[in-house]
């Protein structure tokens, strides 16, 4: 009963290994080919390459370490072992972590406040504005709604999935550049501009 | 001994009758809602990202003092609701009701401030002349050319925000009003979407409010 599940774990991550492969070597292709450009559409497919690539390999590379394969144990202690740590149950994080969370996620937002007033140069500002915000989000996900102490299937199930569909919404950011450019040079939002020509008209 | 019950959770796994994730389906099913909200929200900040950047021009009509301090105060009474939302849930957790029903009413304190406040702001800058698809004659006088949909993206995604404010504050008051009934499961699930209100506002300020300062 056993063996064979573990044949089974053993060809699913076999074959998500090879899928990280497939992915790996379409990010490489990309990199060498002539039609690279260095633009940020050609960045941008080698990055969700990659990114795939690393979400295709974590399952299989934790299966491999839980499994004593990187320190030569042998399979099946490996196996008794996640799910002995797993049965002993989540426990949630103290008030005292929660509060100097709180805090600094209010030293956060007043670093960002502050850069505000400073005034950065904007995609600067855009950047760094947007990884603190990222950190934020991370924290009250793990402490305040508690995911770090969820078992670690919840955990793979959410947030690589988060991840792929919001690079994916983030695909057709680059072409904001490009659409300023493709406009034909027309007023916007100054209504005004038009009101001769209707004159003209009458 | 250890290898035996590991054999016969493998079996079990996901033969029916276990918890594959370890949590109740009502955790499951709000972390589910949680995503596709989510997507939602980052569909129209990408959206406002993208219109923003292939715009001739873009209003930043905060003033740092006092829009821009007005929504860090309105941020900081957030940020203060899910730590209360948090003492909420460990109060449940200890059996204590009352106290949680305490700290529950202090989160939804804290969620109507945010809303009154909000929509100070909202109603300072519809007195100015802003609607969603209309700038302030004098915003074309300091940003000629600036797009009108300032006014769309601005009300749309903190509109849909205040939404999800106001459907929360409700959310918690029927949990305050029958806790008696409601488990600790229950009233943690009811966290789960406060701090995720939370956490939907540490991306919409940022973005609405910090990128958008006045020169000054």
């Amino acid at each position: 009963m056993e063996q064979s599940k573990v044949k089974q774990v053993k060809r699913m991550n076999q074959a998500l290994i090879a899928a990280a492969g497939i992915a790996f070597l379409v990010a490489v292709w990309t990199a060498v080919s002539d039609q690279m450009k260095g633009g940020t559409d050609d960045l941008f497919l080698i990055l969700v390459c990659l990114l795939l690539a690393a979400l295709f390999a974590i399952s299989p590379l934790k299966w491999a370490k839980d499994n004593g394969m990187f320190s030569a144990g042998d399979d099946e202690a490996g196996v008794a072992i996640i799910h002995e740590h797993e049965l002993e149950g989540a426990h949630g994080g103290s008030d005292r972590e929660n509060v100097i969370v709180w805090g600094g996620l209010l030293a956060m937002t007043a670093i960002e406040v502050l850069l505000a007033y400073v005034q950065l140069h904007p995609g600067l500002m855009l950047t760094i504005l947007m990884l603190l915000s990222v950190v934020k989000a991370a924290l009250i996900i793990a402490y305040f709604m508690h995911l770090k102490f969820e078992r670690f299937t919840l955990i793979m199930t959410i947030v690589p999935t988060l991840i792929v569909l919001l690079c994916l919404f983030g695909i057709f950011y680059p072409d904001s550049r490009r659409a300023h450019d493709l406009r034909p040079p027309m007023e916007i939002g100054q209504p005004q501009s038009e009101q001769p020509q209707s004159e003209g008209e009458r | 001994m250890a290898e035996a019950k590991a054999e016969m959770l493998l079996a079990n796994e996901w033969g029916g009758g276990t918890l594959p994730y370890r949590v109740s389906h009502r955790k499951l099913g709000m972390w589910l809602f949680i995503m596709s909200d989510t997507l939602t929200f980052s569909a129209l900040l990408v959206t406002y990202a993208y219109v923003r950047l292939s715009s001739a021009a873009w209003p930043t009509p905060f003033p740092f003092v006092p829009s821009v301090i007005f929504s860090t105060v309105m941020t900081l009474v957030l940020l203060s609701s899910s730590l209360t939302m948090v003492f909420a849930v460990s109060a449940a957790k200890r059996r204590q009701k009352k106290m949680a029903r305490r700290w529950i009413l202090a989160t939804m304190f804290f969620g109507a401030t945010f809303i009154v406040l909000h929509l100070m702001e909202w109603n300072h800058l519809i007195s100015e002349g802003l609607t969603p698809f209309k700038l302030p004659g004098e915003w074309l006088k300091d940003w000629p050319r600036a797009s009108p949909l300032f006014g769309s993206a601005f009300f749309g995604i903190t509109g849909l925000h205040m939404f999800h404010v106001f459907t929360g504050v409700m959310y918690l008051g029927v949990i305050a009003a029958r806790i008696r009934k409601f488990t600790a499961d229950d009233v943690e699930v009811s966290g789960l979407y406060w701090h995720f209100v939370d956490l939907v506002w540490m991306f919409v300020f940022p973005l609405i409010y910090l990128m958008s300062v006045k020169p000054h």
